[in-house]
């Protein structure tokens, strides 16, 4: 394969998975608070708005570092925090919900707060690559928002992939912890594949002027 | 008459009829025949489309949406009248007592045909009823007969978070907050179950109402997660239908039918009880804490409950 093609559909990729993983974890968090703050409407709530708020942040934190120039060194390293992260909660996020249950911020407080402390950081640094992954592909500025265009819709179409496969059939695979630790490892593979990508490029030498 | 008026008309009438139709459910009842249901109130809450529905006979349905059965009948004001088989069969846990009951909670009052028969036949018992949907507890009240009292009390509150945050122990916790279509996960696990336990005074015991029309793995795995928490635990299949009610005892030994029963004739005797707990007890008692299930136990990380909910469990109910 033509490695700038190869380059191209290693974007295609991260955009989708990094959109599933979010999603996955969105639905999956769902099980981690139930324990402890039910699975009321304000949990659900709480959730969304948590990982609305931390993909908000990361568009526009993405979005700045983007502006100094993307690689997919800096790609990698922006995967390498979530994969990290995500692959912690099995470990930490139910003894801290045990915390803040017993802190009793009641029915809205509660697991807005248990959401915010788990999701909030994770989520950024997943909505920082929205940006960067557009800074990275489109050369052309003419085509930017057909560029932008494609990646939203490629990584939108992996979060419908990533919500239908963790409500339909990791929960029932997996349980809630391994399936915390797949994503943790997915996000981790998608390290590893930017960090390929980096050095495929170095190879290449500056893109032909068109 | 113009054909395009005639077309009209006929919509009108379809139109019409399509809207009857909406406001009359026709349900058939076990005795076969179709009863004509109006709706006398509908309202959304944060967690269900709430409909109360009344028949010419004066019964009323709540259902939590159009599309599942009812979840509770009652004939407002007569607290003795209990429609469903379960909440009869759900009533056998008293006969499981080795005492008169003193406190009891119930998490899930649907319409409060449950507590109320309770109050009725055991007036000194104090109930807590934790129901997470302050919308039930409302349309329960004023379209339904449920009368709360200062030793009957509704918590509005999640279940499990109702336990975990008070430590005051029951004789008797009946969980009913599952039904047809949807079941709460975490009111299904190892660890929530656990957590009844621990709310239970000594010989105190655990009814719940578990759904299976149809053995799916969903109720197979349930048996299983009751049978590694508490040493007891008996099934009985309320009227012979897709209800089922667990028994569960926190010590170990057993109840034998004979004790229950006898205790079931002791305990209504002189009691406005409608209907025979000790025939109850003697048709429907099935000791279950040896029978050998395959299935998960069900836990906080693994409860796929509405997924196992749609396998057919292979395997006989042995």
């Amino acid at each position: 394969m033509n490695p700038r093609k190869f380059l191209g559909l290693a974007v295609y990729l991260i955009a989708f998975a990094s959109g599933a993983v979010v999603m996955a974890v969105e639905i999956l968090g769902s099980r981690v608070l139930a324990p402890f703050f039910g699975n009321s409407i304000f949990v659900w709530g709480s959730l969304i708005s948590v990982f609305m708020l931390g993909l908000a942040a990361g568009y526009y934190l993405g979005g700045v570092l983007a502006e100094r120039g993307a690689s997919f060194a800096g790609l990698a390293l922006l995967l390498l925090a979530p994969s990290l992260l995500v692959s912690l909660y099995p470990f930490v996020a139910w003894p801290l919900c045990d915390w803040l249950f017993e802190l009793d911020l009641g029915e809205r407080l509660g697991p807005l707060t248990a959401s915010l402390v788990l999701f909030t950081l994770p989520t950024i640094f997943q909505g920082a690559i929205s940006p960067y992954l557009v800074q990275l592909m489109v050369k052309d500025l003419g085509r930017v928002g057909r560029g932008a265009g494609n990646l939203y819709a490629v990584s939108t179409l992996g979060s419908i992939f990533g919500t239908l496969g963790a409500s339909f059939f990791l929960i029932l695979w997996l349980g809630t912890k391994a399936s915390l630790l797949l994503m943790g490892l997915i996000l981790g593979l998608l390290v590893i594949l930017a960090g390929f990508c980096h050095r495929l490029e170095a190879g290449l030498g500056p893109e032909d002027p068109r | 008459m113009r054909p395009s008026l005639a077309k009209a008309r006929l919509l009108a009438g379809a139109l019409l009829a399509l809207g009857l139709g909406f406001l009359l459910d026709l349900v058939t009842p076990s005795g076969g025949q179709a009863l004509q249901l109006r709706t006398i109130y509908e309202t959304d809450s944060l967690y269900h489309h709430l409909l109360v529905m009344e028949d010419s006979q004066g019964l009323r349905y709540l259902s939590f949406n159009r599309a599942m059965g009812h979840q509770s009948v009652v004939k407002p004001g007569h607290p003795e009248h209990l429609t469903f088989a379960y909440t009869k069969s759900g009533f056998a846990a008293l006969a499981f007592l080795d005492r008169p009951p003193s406190r009891a909670l119930f998490v899930g009052l649907g319409g409060g045909s449950m507590p109320m028969y309770l109050r009725l036949v055991e007036p000194r018992v104090v109930i807590d009823i934790a129901e997470i949907d302050p919308e039930v507890a409302r349309v329960a009240e004023q379209y339904l007969g449920f009368r709360p009292d200062p030793a009957m009390k509704v918590f509005t509150q999640d279940g499990r978070l109702f336990l975990k945050r008070n430590p005051q122990r029951y004789d008797l916790i009946f969980l009913d907050a599952y039904n047809d279509q949807a079941v709460p996960f975490h009111l299904t696990t190892r660890e929530f179950l656990e957590l009844v336990k621990r709310r239970l005074n000594p010989g105190g015991v655990v009814a719940s109402n578990i759904w299976s029309a149809d053995m799916n793995r969903f109720f197979t795995a349930q048996i299983k997660t009751y049978q590694a928490v508490f040493p007891q635990l008996y099934l009985l299949r309320a009227g012979g239908g897709g209800n089922y009610i667990f028994l569960a005892l926190a010590e170990p030994g057993k109840v034998e039918a004979g004790a229950a029963v006898a205790r079931a004739r002791a305990l209504t005797k002189d009691k406005p009880w409608s209907f025979d707990l000790a025939e109850l007890v003697e048709t429907e008692y099935d000791h279950y804490s040896q029978r050998q299930v395959e299935a998960p136990v069900l836990s906080d990380d693994y409860a796929p409950v509405n997924l196992m909910r749609h396998q057919k469990d292979k395997s006989p109910l042995p």
